[in-house]
């Protein structure tokens, strides 16, 4: 089969064939983990080409602006960004790595690349990169016309909705990690980074309550403030197909309720993939 | 092989940085405290001012006396008798900042006043 490079951008998949259009980065030169760790909740160490970290990356006042998948590879490092846009914190990165013989660059044609330079038929089903995400097998794969089902961002969103994945609406500074699935990724031992203080006070003072829950219901609801009877939701993305993500009171069980007649169903995303 | 292989060249960069010629305020006190931490130093030695990142607010102030770099990509500004560096890549970052010395007991040093700052931490090492 030729590949049509065209087509062929980097994706991450789910064994659907789900097609994930958000930018990848290759970070390039000496020190690439201590520079992205600068900016990062949680340290990135130096690893074998394959293995893959998360790092989260907030705001000054500790809001989520990106958690992007970490893959190290031979070349540097390749972040599967999370946002929809290319992050503006590359910006600071790329004076750090410049200044050292280092670049970023944009990573989208990476995988055209690499199936390019390859025997292509030793991968037939695209290349397996294990522990990201739901159920701990993701697929960066070829797009193409066979088999699979047609590609859309829709279709992204429906599956991180319906699975309990993060999406440009969880980001852009809006929520604490702790209340998007992603506290697992906050370690106070990294030293400072943006959004650090506020971290710290919230793990001394004032832990994080609310957490971040999916919605099952058989009607959309509208965005906005859900008020139950042990608590409130905020219903912060669109409902498709049944499913949405809300921020949920402290109080709010998971299990069905009644809301105007209709069953909605809550329940608990632990971790964000 | 890695997914990339041989390196990335070849890949467009994703972020391209603006270079401005950097001009900067260095207070007398300032310039006094520059010639007394580099009393030691030979000639060759100059002050290096960098913003790296990380810290509280994304940016964090760097100093550094070091021997004159001798690599490209650095500007060089003359305090009396010795010179201050600033790369490139920090030019529009650091373009406009007025460098003081504040010789107090507590919160002294040197201090950074940047107008290209919207945001700077409590310690002044950290800006945004």
């Amino acid at each position: 089969m030729q590949t049509d490079l065209a087509a062929v951008a980097s994706r991450l998949v789910d064994v659907m064939n789900l097609e994930d259009s958000r930018p990848t980065t290759l970070l390039e030169g000496d020190g690439v983990e201590e520079v992205l760790s600068s900016l990062s909740t949680v340290k990135i160490d130096p690893n074998p080409p394959g293995v893959i970290s998360r790092a989260v990356i907030c705001n000054p006042v500790g809001r989520t602006i990106d958690a992007p998948y970490v893959i190290h590879d031979e070349a540097g490092l390749i972040l599967l960004h999370q946002s929809q846009d290319k992050p503006e914190y590359l910006s600071s990165i790329t004076r750090n790595l410049s200044k050292k013989g280092g670049s970023v660059r944009d990573a989208s044609l990476v995988i055209a690349r690499y199936f390019h330079d390859v025997d292509e038929s030793d991968h037939p089903d695209g290349i397996l990169i294990h522990e990201i995400g739901i159920e701990n097998n993701f697929r960066i794969r070829i797009s193409s016309d066979e088999g699979g089902e047609e590609s859309s961002d829709l279709s992204f969103l429906q599956f991180a909705l319906e699975q309990g994945g993060i999406t440009e609406y969880h980001l852009g500074g809006n929520f604490l990690p702790h209340e998007i699935g992603l506290s697992d990724f906050v370690k106070l031992d990294n030293g400072c980074y943006p959004g650090q203080e506020i971290h710290a006070r919230l793990d001394s003072r004032n832990p994080v309550t609310k957490r971040l829950v999916r919605i099952r219901s058989e009607e959309p609801l509208e965005k906005g403030r859900l008020v139950t009877e042990y608590g409130k939701l905020k219903i912060f993305t669109p409902f498709v197909n049944l499913f949405a993500h809300a921020i949920a009171d402290e109080g709010v069980v998971d299990g069905v309720m009644n809301h105007k007649g209709l069953d909605v169903e809550i329940s608990t995303v632990h971790s964000a993939f | 092989m890695g997914l990339i292989g041989a390196g990335g060249l070849g890949l467009p960069m994703a972020v391209e940085v603006e270079i401005v010629e950097v001009k900067i305020e260095v207070t007398d006190s300032a310039k006094l405290a520059i010639e007394k931490s580099m009393s030691d130093d030979g000639d060759g030695s100059v002050l290096v001012i960098s913003a790296e990142s990380g810290g509280c607010s994304g940016y964090l102030y760097d100093m550094k006396i070091v021997d004159r770099p001798v690599e490209e990509g650095y500007q060089s500004i003359s305090v009396g008798e010795r010179s201050i560096m600033i790369h490139d890549r920090d030019s529009d970052l650091l373009n406009g900042i007025v460098l003081d010395y504040k010789d107090t007991l507590m919160g002294g040093g040197f201090q950074i006043t940047n107008p290209n700052a919207d945001r700077s931490c409590g310690c002044g090492q950290s800006f945004g």
